[in-house]
C-alpha cells in the first residue's frame, strides 16, 4: 500500500507549487526547481557506483532506466536498473526501483554464474545543477550456481549503494 | 529535509526494513560485494564437499533438432526434448563387482527423471567415498528413455510435421513392461503402444532387423540379445533382464585413495545426435508406413574431476 502509493504518487515535475516542492524563495528551492526541469525525459546520466559504473536514461520525466557494470575480487556483474522518481524535495529526488543483474565469479575453489535481484529506495541529492550523489538500498536476492553445477547458492542480502551521477542533454531550461 | 527523511523512512518501510530480521542476509557496499558473501558461501560449499557427485547433460540437442541427415538410405532425426528416468547409478570397480558404490538409488517407482539439457544438472550425489580402489564402470538402472522428435509426414496425424514423443521402457513397471516402445502426439498426455498392423493403433511396426541398440551391456546383454515378441497383437522388443542395468564405461579410471579429500564430480554426457532412425525406403526423406525404424544408441560418456 505504502509502496503503491509511493510508486504512483505525484510526479517529479508535478505542476506544484514552489511551496510544494520543498520552500518557496529560498536558494536551495530555486536550485531544486532548475535542477528539476533539467533532469526530465531524454536527459543521459554517466554514473559511478561502488565498484563500477552506470549509463541512465530518462524514459519519461518519472522513469529512467540504467545499465551498470561492476566488477570486484574476480566478480562480474552486469543489469539493469529501472527508476520511478518522485517529486524533488529541496535538492533531493527520491526514488524507488527494481534491478536485476547476471552474475559471473571465480572464487577460492568455485567459479560459475548466477543472477541477482533487487528491489530498492533511494536518493539522488544534486550538489550541482546536473551531478548529484546518489544511495539508495534494498534487499537482494542471489543465485550462484557452480560451473559444474555440483553446487549452488542462493540468498538474500541487504545492499547499500552509493555513487555519483553526471547528467547530459535532455530537454533544456524554461 | 525533515520530509525528505520521512519519505526514505517510509520507502524502506515499504521494502520491510526494520520488520525484517537481518539475519536472512548480512549487509553489503555494492551488489558486487553482495554476490561476494554468496561466492564464499558457495566456497565453503564447494570446499567442504566429498564423496561423490553426479551430474548429466546432452550434446546435440539444439544443434540438430528437427533436423534430418541421410545417411546411405537410413534418416536420422535428433530430438528437440531428451529425457531419462534412472532408477540407480553405482560405481563398480570390474563387470562382477558384487559391492558396488551407490550414488543413488531411488528404485523404480521413483526413477530420477531427468529433463536432458546443454547445461549439466546435478542428479545424485553421495557425501561418503567409495572404498579406494580403481572404478572402471558405471552400472546405470534404466527405466526409460524418453525423446520429442518432429516427424514429417506422419501418417495418422494428416499433417506434415508432428511432434511425437517416444518413451522406450528398458524395465518393468506396471502397466509399462520392459521394451515396450510406447507413442505419444499430445505431448506426453496419452500414449499408445506401436502396433503391428490396423486396428492396433499406428500402422507402423517396429524393425525386427534392427531392435534398439542402446547401449552394450559389458559382459552379458548385448544388441545380439535383443529378440521381438508377439503379445497382445503388439510387436514389442524383449530383454532376458529386468531391470536392466546398464556398465558404461568411465573415460578414465577413477581411481580412489586411502585418505580422499574434495569431492569427485562425475559428468555423464548424452549425445543425442541420432538417437532415432529409420529405414527411407522409398528415398523422399520422410517417416512414411511401413519404414521400420529404431531406436539409435546415444553415445554416453562419463568423466571424472575431483575438486
Amino acid at each position: 500500500m505504502i509502496l503503491g502509493s509511493l510508486l504512483f504518487g505525484r510526479p517529479v515535475h508535478a505542476e506544484g507549487t514552489p511551496e510544494e516542492s520543498g520552500g518557496g524563495s529560498t536558494p536551495a528551492a530555486a536550485a531544486a526547481e532548475k535542477t528539476s526541469e533539467d533532469i526530465r525525459a531524454g536527459t543521459f546520466g554517466l554514473g559511478l557506483n561502488y565498484p563500477g559504473f552506470g549509463v541512465r536514461y530518462f524514459l519519461t520525466d518519472h522513469y529512467a532506466v540504467e545499465a551498470k557494470g561492476q566488477l570486484e575480487d574476480s566478480i562480474e556483474l552486469g543489469g539493469l536498473r529501472v527508476y520511478r522518481y518522485f517529486r524533488p524535495v529541496s535538492r533531493i529526488f527520491l526514488f524507488a526501483g527494481a534491478e536485476g543483474d547476471y552474475v559471473h565469479f571465480k572464487g577460492a575453489v568455485s567459479r560459475g554464474s548466477g543472477a541477482a535481484g533487487e528491489i530498492f529506495g533511494g536518493f539522488e541529492y544534486f550538489i550541482l545543477r546536473r551531478v548529484s550523489m546518489q544511495a539508495d538500498f534494498g534487499p537482494a536476492y542471489i543465485s550462484l550456481v557452480n560451473q559444474d553445477h555440483s553446487a549452488s547458492v542462493s540468498g538474500l542480502e541487504y545492499v547499500f549503494n552509493i555513487g555519483f551521477n553526471c547528467y547530459f542533454g535532455g530537454r533544456s531550461a524554461r | 529535509m525533515m520530509k525528505a527523511a520521512k519519505s526514505l523512512a517510509l520507502i524502506l518501510a515499504a521494502f520491510g526494513f526494520g520488520q525484517v530480521s537481518l539475519q536472512a542476509g548480512s549487509l553489503s557496499l555494492g551488489m558486487a560485494r553482495a554476490v561476494k558473501n554468496q561466492v564464499n558461501q558457495l566456497d565453503s560449499k564447494v570446499a567442504g564437499a566429498q564423496g561423490i557427485s553426479l551430474t548429466a547433460r546432452a550434446s546435440n540437442l539444439s544443434s540438430s533438432s528437427r533436423v534430418f541427415q541421410p545417411r546411405s538410405t537410413n534418416v536420422f532425426a535428433a530430438p528437440s526434448i531428451y529425457r531419462a528416468a534412472l532408477a540407480s547409478c553405482q560405481l563398480v570397480k570390474t563387470t562382477s563387482d558384487a559391492t558396488p558404490y551407490t550414488i543413488f538409488d531411488s528404485g523404480l517407482a521413483n526413477a530420477n527423471v531427468i529433463t536432458l539439457t546443454g547445461n549439466a544438472t546435478g542428479i545424485g550425489q553421495n557425501t561418503s567415498y567409495p572404498p579406494p580402489g580403481t572404478y572402471l564402470y558405471m552400472a546405470v538402472t534404466v527405466l526409460y528413455l524418453e525423446q520429442a522428435t518432429m516427424i514429417n509426414n506422419f501418417p495418422t496425424a494428416g499433417s506434415s510435421n508432428n511432434n511425437m514423443i517416444f518413451r522406450i521402457y528398458f524395465s518393468t513397471l506396471a502397466p509399462n513392461a520392459k521394451r515396450d516402445i510406447l507413442v505419444s502426439l499430445d505431448s506426453g498426455n496419452t500414449w499408445g503402444w506401436i502396433a503391428t498392423g490396423a486396428g492396433g493403433g499406428l500402422p507402423w511396426a517396429p524393425s525386427s532387423t534392427k531392435p534398439p541398440i542402446w547401449l552394450t551391456q559389458t559382459g552379458g546383454l548385448n544388441t545380439t540379445g535383443w529378440v521381438t515378441g508377439q503379445g497382445g497383437g503388439q510387436l514389442y522388443f524383449q530383454s532376458p533382464l529386468d531391470p536392466i542395468t546398464f556398465l558404461v564405461p568411465l573415460a578414465t579410471p577413477l581411481v580412489i585413495p586411502q585418505n580422499p579429500t574434495g569431492q569427485w564430480v562425475l559428468s555423464m554426457n548424452f549425445d543425442t545426435s541420432q538417437s532415432l532412425g529409420w529405414t527411407d525406403n522409398n528415398g523422399d526423406g520422410k517417416l512414411d508406413s511401413g519404414d521400420p525404424f529404431w531406436a539409435e544408441q546415444p553415445a554416453i560418456t562419463i568423466t571424472a574431476v575431483n575438486q
